[in-house]
């Protein structure tokens, strides 16, 4: 059985939001949410400043799909592969009327956002239509640094598991299970930073409070 | 008004008759004979490959196109360039083709000039009206230069001098002046080719002097790759060298903030250190530059460490430091595109960089600093000649090094009257937004008696366009073809841009345009015209191009090419290493070039001669007498701005800075602007002002701030940050436009209610509202006199708290302030009063030989690569 | 004055193609003369139209037509009358190739007529029902009474899922845009006009 992970490599990750782009054309997101996006902090004083690059998308851990359930929906399941799918028709409101609230607080990552339009529920799903035929996430086929690697966990030839079995490698909420997506390069000063990126909502970057481009 | 159902039936009666009376229909579209393309449920996905050009960097992509829709584009893992990954910009480019706010019908101009009232005309009328006054023109027997041309980005590969030529007009302009023309006439004297190809994936060390290569052009995607495997890989050492710490320096394992202009002080101090602690490669220098280690050392002396860190701000230990770890790293290579050239003096400074690759044999190495690599094409015959006369907009006077011409100067010129213009055609273009003082175009622009008829190809109606008389509209990128080619790695390859789909509406191709021009304009061919344009479709003239190039002639030439987007075929790309593998084994590029055996050879090595380098001697030239004879420095200097510089002292006044701009990943210049989901991403450029110096001037985050050059004033906000050097203030020319779209301009329906389109979902959630200042019109002209770059990176500003009555947003800008700054940027140039001053050091020199300037082609055989 | 059954559905077409006529193509000059002094002059200003700033120089008046035709409808900054551009946001999303099944399924053909228009278009979606009336009344007429059901239920469908969907919006959006003495009102009455026919197509 197949364990479909991805892993980042930060060293790699030159912050040029190819994937991002990618991911809004391969999935049509539309304007005002994102599925992945790379998000940027600086640190430091001059002239010792430094700027971090921080990829982030839905990290497969299924707190969604519980908690959805909870609320007797069934739009998120996890498929045998790991992949967190969903399903927008299934989508059930909650009593206020919002399609999946509890769903979507659930996430410990921020990664799942309402489609401006319909409203409905919508995250990275590592792209399952391209995966099921074969292909990479749009994000990791374009991936310029090759940051972003994309496999099977449960072969253990595939370039994640080596990558895994090579290095240390952590994910982005250390206290919750996110099976789905690990990253390289998480050293203590930046899991210093993830606090700051904790902070971050969707809310944030919209109202311009967080910069996703530091500028 | 009434409409209820009474006066729906009157006025559908009279409708009917009047209808049928004036010949419109009067019944149904036409039956057709059914079953015909109905099946678009049945959607097939075709693979189309093409050549990107979001930028200038010409990747490779493939569009999956759906019922002649493109649906996605992803990068084409046969190019070597991007090897199948395509950049942020790349990957939004289909929304360049299904821009509502693009031009598909020719327009005319009603009204006054700007005034933005159009009307739609016939492809026919509008090609009758151009070729009328271009024929009349010709036929009037009045200078021919006066018919004018300016390009911005010329991806035609020579189809723009086939028009101009066939029409005999020298009065051809480029853009290359705002670009990185300073660089290229530094490199190409000094070792023939304009550009390098370093090979960062097998280097073990990088010093990047002011380039902002994971961000920017040249060569974006395919260097960031590059120097991925190398750091992340090879695990090799990057330090940059830049005023701010962009994303390249942000990668870098050492960022060093210099004072603007001075990175050539700094390399040249390296070079001295290397030179003087005998790092340098011995075997190299003797064989292959043409000043010998003592000329080198003796010359390199009065640079020191001390004299670069007085200039600079970089500890003098430091750089010590990385020039004995540069010196010794080997294999090693710098990378500069556009940051030190950009400066007066650039050439210079370009100079000094090449240096150390240079003295440290770092030459054509793998994991060095190398030759670009090209490949080539047929022309398409016959071909016109260059016209005689000379026109002083293609190429000033007193600018003699300046082989890419001045085009920056061009708006100035015009205002001075130094040449005359009847018809001014505009390609790929908008200085109203791109070039230093800005506002002085759009005042020639709107000047009927400066440019009496204003004729663009534009599919956008951008900061320029809108002053034009006619528009007849081009494709986008995806639905044109030009043959391509660029060294971004050292495999060299040939590239095919093709349309992807057909061409939305009525826009039409500009070489087809212009192929139906020039059979308007000499319909017998008594012109002498119509013989250069009697190819009969663009596909063709590709075909001309393409079918006898050896090698891909025998795989099927042109169609060959059209199904695979790039020639050669390397093999497969492997997804472990991003090396191609043909039987089983890596295709490796070849190195040393100037190595090579070459009985025309004029340099002997090893008892051998070899190819050498595009030199008059063959050698490096370190010492160059094409600088020497125009009255320039031969050797590698420094120059210190006397903006900035007075006796080596800094001579900024209290809340003067050098005001610098930059380029974002996600943007070009000026034709990404209404691109969605990249204005998304970025929509502002607020000053970066470090955060010691916002302190003392008591301006904090996000406050409203006035910067003011000698031209005039902007008024932005502050982005108080720790990355950037205390004495630059950094705005973005990403943002800020005034024409382009309703996403350029951040009109979305909350704010702007004259802009809105109810049902467009991005249209209304657009949740930005601030589209950025543009710095462009305060920027005044600084040229280069060497290779007649503009100093982008030199204006001095006096950055303040916003005053009382200024507003976000405003730019206040004199057209006879800028024209004093040309005026004064002149004196710098060989004929200039400030030339001698500026080089004391020539004072015994010998008088420089009176440098002939013919119409084109002067530095031609510089120019193996043709980059723009 | 008594309308004859056949009479009413003429005038109907005739205003699907008029519309269609005055979103697809600038006003000319012959048809400038039945606006301004033909036998259009009477109907439009009795429901209320001022014509008179159309009067003098035909150029002139042509001109200024074109220069507000182009403003609303081809410039860029403009509102294009597409389907794709109004819901979607950009030039020939899916919903096009919706609308041309749409046209083949019923045997019509725009493409002779404006080979490089996309079908999408507020005028081409009028001219097609227009194609529908006809076609419903030459069934009628030959007694082809089953085709004449499949006329009107086709024309009933189009609307509802096309042009209802977006052109109410788009009217609405296009009169806030103009002050354009005759663009102006006949956007109005384009959209007075389509109104009613959505609501007798529900009924």
């Amino acid at each position: 059985m197949a364990r479909n992970v991805m892993v980042v490599n930060l060293e790699r990750c030159i912050g040029c939001q190819a994937c991002t782009v990618a991911c809004k054309t391969e999935n049509k997101v539309g304007i005002g949410r994102w599925r992945t996006m790379v998000r940027v902090m600086e640190k430091g004083r001059y002239p010792n400043a430094k700027r971090y690059f921080f990829p982030t998308l839905c990290n497969q851990c299924g707190n969604c799909e519980k908690a959805s359930k909870r609320n007797g929906g069934a739009m998120f399941s996890r498929r045998p592969d790991g992949i967190v799918a969903f399903d927008q028709a299934k989508a059930k409101k909650d009593a206020d009327g919002v399609y999946e609230r509890a769903a979507v607080e659930a996430c410990p990552v921020e990664a799942i956002s309402w489609d401006k339009v319909s409203g409905l529920p919508d995250k990275c799903d590592f792209c399952a239509h391209r995966v099921d035929a074969g292909l990479m996430p749009a994000c990791v086929q374009t991936c310029i640094g090759k940051a972003r690697v994309f496999g099977d966990l449960d072969d253990p030839n595939s370039e994640v598991s080596q990558l895994l079995a090579k290095h240390g490698v952590q994910t982005a909420k250390p206290k919750e299970k996110c099976p789905g997506v690990f990253y390289l390069g998480l050293d203590q000063m930046f899991a210093d930073n993830l606090e700051g990126f904790k902070e971050i909502t969707g809310a944030d970057v919209l109202s311009g409070k967080v910069k996703m481009q530091q500028a | 008004m009434k409409f209820n159902r009474r006066n729906f039936l009157k006025i559908g009666a009279a409708a009917g008759a009047a209808l049928a009376a004036t010949g419109k229909p009067v019944s149904a579209m036409e039956l057709s004979p059914g079953g015909k393309s109905v099946n678009k449920q049945g959607v097939e996905r075709k693979k189309v490959p093409y050549t990107c050009m979001t930028c200038n960097i010409e990747d490779g992509g493939i569009a999956y196109v759906e019922n002649d829709r493109i649906v996605k584009l992803e990068g084409n893992p046969k190019h070597p360039g991007n090897r199948g990954r395509l950049c942020a910009k790349g990957n939004a480019g289909l929304l360049h083709v299904y821009d509502p706010e693009r031009v598909l019908y020719p327009l005319k101009r009603v009204g006054k000039r700007g005034e933005g009232k159009w009307k739609r005309i016939s492809w026919e009328e509008g090609l009758n009206e151009v070729a009328g006054k271009i024929r009349a023109h010709l036929k009037s027997g009045k200078p021919r230069k006066e018919i004018a041309f300016k390009w911005g980005r010329n991806r035609t590969h020579g189809f723009i001098d086939r028009w101009m030529n066939a029409l005999g007009s020298p009065t051809t302009m480029n853009h290359t002046s705002v670009c990185e023309s300073s660089k290229k006439m530094g490199m190409q004297p000094t070792w023939g080719p304009d550009i390098e190809t370093p090979d960062f994936a097998n280097t073990k060390y990088i010093i990047n002097f002011g380039s902002n290569i994971l961000e920017a052009a040249y060569f974006h995607n395919p260097y960031a790759q590059r120097i991925m495997d190398g750091v992340a890989g090879n695990k090799a050492k990057m330090v940059t060298f830049d005023v701010r710490l962009s994303n390249t320096a942000a990668k870098s394992d050492e960022w060093h903030p210099v004072f603007p202009g001075t990175d050539g002080v700094v390399a040249l101090a390296m070079a001295n250190v290397i030179m003087s602690e005998g790092l340098y490669d011995a075997q190299f220098i003797n064989d292959w530059v043409n000043v010998s280690a003592d000329e080198l050392k003796a010359h390199l002396a009065q640079y020191t460490p001390e004299m670069a860190e007085n200039y600079s701000g970089v500890k003098a230990e430091d750089i010590v430091r990385i020039a004995r770890e540069f010196a010794t790293a080997k294999p090693a290579t710098t990378y500069t595109y556009r940051g030190p050239c950009k400066h007066l003096y650039g050439s210079y400074n370009e100079r000094s960089a090449m240096l150390l690759p240079i003295i440290t044999g770092n030459i054509e190495r793998k994991g060095g600093y190398c030759l670009p690599r090209g490949m080539g094409w047929n022309g398409v015959s016959p071909s016109p000649e260059h016209p005689h006369e000379h026109s002083k907009l293609h190429q000033p006077d007193n600018y003699p090094l300046a082989g890419h011409h001045v085009s920056h100067h061009i708006a100035f010129q015009l205002l001075k009257g130094e040449e005359k213009v009847a018809i001014w055609m505009d390609y790929y273009d908008n200085p109203a937004y791109t070039f230093p003082s800005s506002h002085v175009w759009e005042k020639v622009y709107q000047d009927e008696k400066i440019i009496p008829y204003f004729v663009t190809f534009s599919p956008i109606i951008s900061e320029t366009s809108q002053y034009a008389d006619i528009i007849l509209p081009d494709v986008s990128y995806l639905e044109r073809n030009d043959p391509e080619n660029m060294p971004s790695d050292l495999l060299p390859w040939i590239s095919l841009r093709q349309p992807v789909i057909k061409p939305l509406g009525e826009s039409m191709e500009f070489r087809e345009t212009i192929r139906q021009l020039a059979l308007k304009i000499d319909p017998d061919g008594s012109l002498n015209i119509k013989k250069y344009f009697d190819y009969g479709s663009s596909e063709n003239y590709m075909k001309m191009h393409f079918d006898g190039v050896a090698g891909l002639k025998e795989l099927g030439g042109y169609e060959w090419l059209k199904k695979n987007g790039v020639y050669p075929d390397y093999g497969d790309l492997s997804p472990a290493d991003y090396k191609y593998y043909k039987g089983g084994k890596a295709v490796e590029p070849e190195y040393g070039l100037h190595m090579k055996e070459d009985a025309n050879g004029k340099v002997t090595v090893g008892g051998k001669k070899r190819a050498g380098f595009g030199t008059p001697s063959g050698k490096i030239e370190v010492k160059t007498d094409f600088y020497g004879k125009a009255g320039f420095n031969p050797m590698p200097v420094f120059k210190a701005h006397p903006w900035h510089w007075s006796g080596g002292k800094k001579i900024l006044k209290y809340g003067q800075m050098v005001l610098t701009t930059f380029k974002w990943n996600v943007h070009t210049q000026a034709r990404t602007a209404n691109v969605k989901l990249l204005t998304e991403i970025v929509h502002k450029n607020p000053a970066w002002i470090n955060s010691k110096t916002a302190a003392k001037l008591g301006i904090k985050d996000n406050d409203l701030v006035r910067i003011t050059s000698g031209v005039g004033h902007m008024v932005t906000r502050a982005n108080v940050t720790e990355s950037i050097h205390p004495d630059v203030v950094a705005v973005s020319t990403a943002c800020g436009h005034t024409a382009g779209g309703r996403f350029a301009q951040a009109m979305n329906n909350a704010k702007a209610d004259a802009w809105a389109r109810d049902d467009d979902p991005d249209l209304k959630n657009i949740w930005w509202n601030d589209k950025g200042v543009h710095p462009n019109a305060i920027i005044p002209v600084c040229t280069d006199p060497i290779g007649g770059s503009q100093g982008w990176f030199d204006a001095v500003v006096t950055v303040e708290k916003a005053k009382s009555g200024d507003k976000y947003g405003d730019v206040v800008a004199s057209v006879e302030k800028a024209v004093a700054f040309y005026e004064e940027t002149l004196t710098y140039n060989v004929a200039g009063k400030n030339h001698k001053k500026m080089h004391p050091e020539l004072a015994n020199a010998p008088q420089a030989e009176p440098v002939k300037v013919v119409s084109r082609g002067d530095y031609r055989e510089f120019d193996p690569v043709q980059l723009a | 004055m008594t309308e004859s059954p056949a009479q009413p559905q003429d005038a109907i077409k005739n205003l699907y193609l008029f519309f269609a006529q005055l979103f697809l193509k600038e006003v000319d000059a012959p048809l400038l003369e039945r606006i301004r002094s033909g036998e259009l002059r009477a109907p439009l200003e009795e429901a209320g139209m001022d014509l008179k700033f159309l009067e003098g120089d035909a150029q002139a008046a042509l001109d200024g037509l074109a220069v507000e035709y182009s403003a609303l409808f081809v410039q860029p900054g403009s509102f294009p009358p597409f389907q794709s551009v109004a819901q979607g946001g950009r030039y020939l999303t899916p919903d096009a190739d919706q609308v041309e099944l749409f046209y083949q399924k019923y045997g019509f053909e725009y493409r002779k007529e404006y080979p490089k228009l996309f079908p999408d278009h507020l005028g081409l979606e009028l001219w097609f029902i227009a194609s529908l009336i006809e076609a419903e009344q030459k069934a009628k007429a030959a007694n082809r009474t089953q085709d004449e059901g499949v006329y009107a239920a086709a024309r009933a469908e189009f609307l509802k899922k096309h042009v209802a969907a977006w052109a109410p919006k788009y009217f609405e959006t296009a009169a806030r845009m103009t002050k354009h003495p005759f663009y102006l009102p006949m956007i109005e009455f384009a959209a007075a006009f389509i109104d009613s026919e959505i609501e007798r197509a529900n009924v």
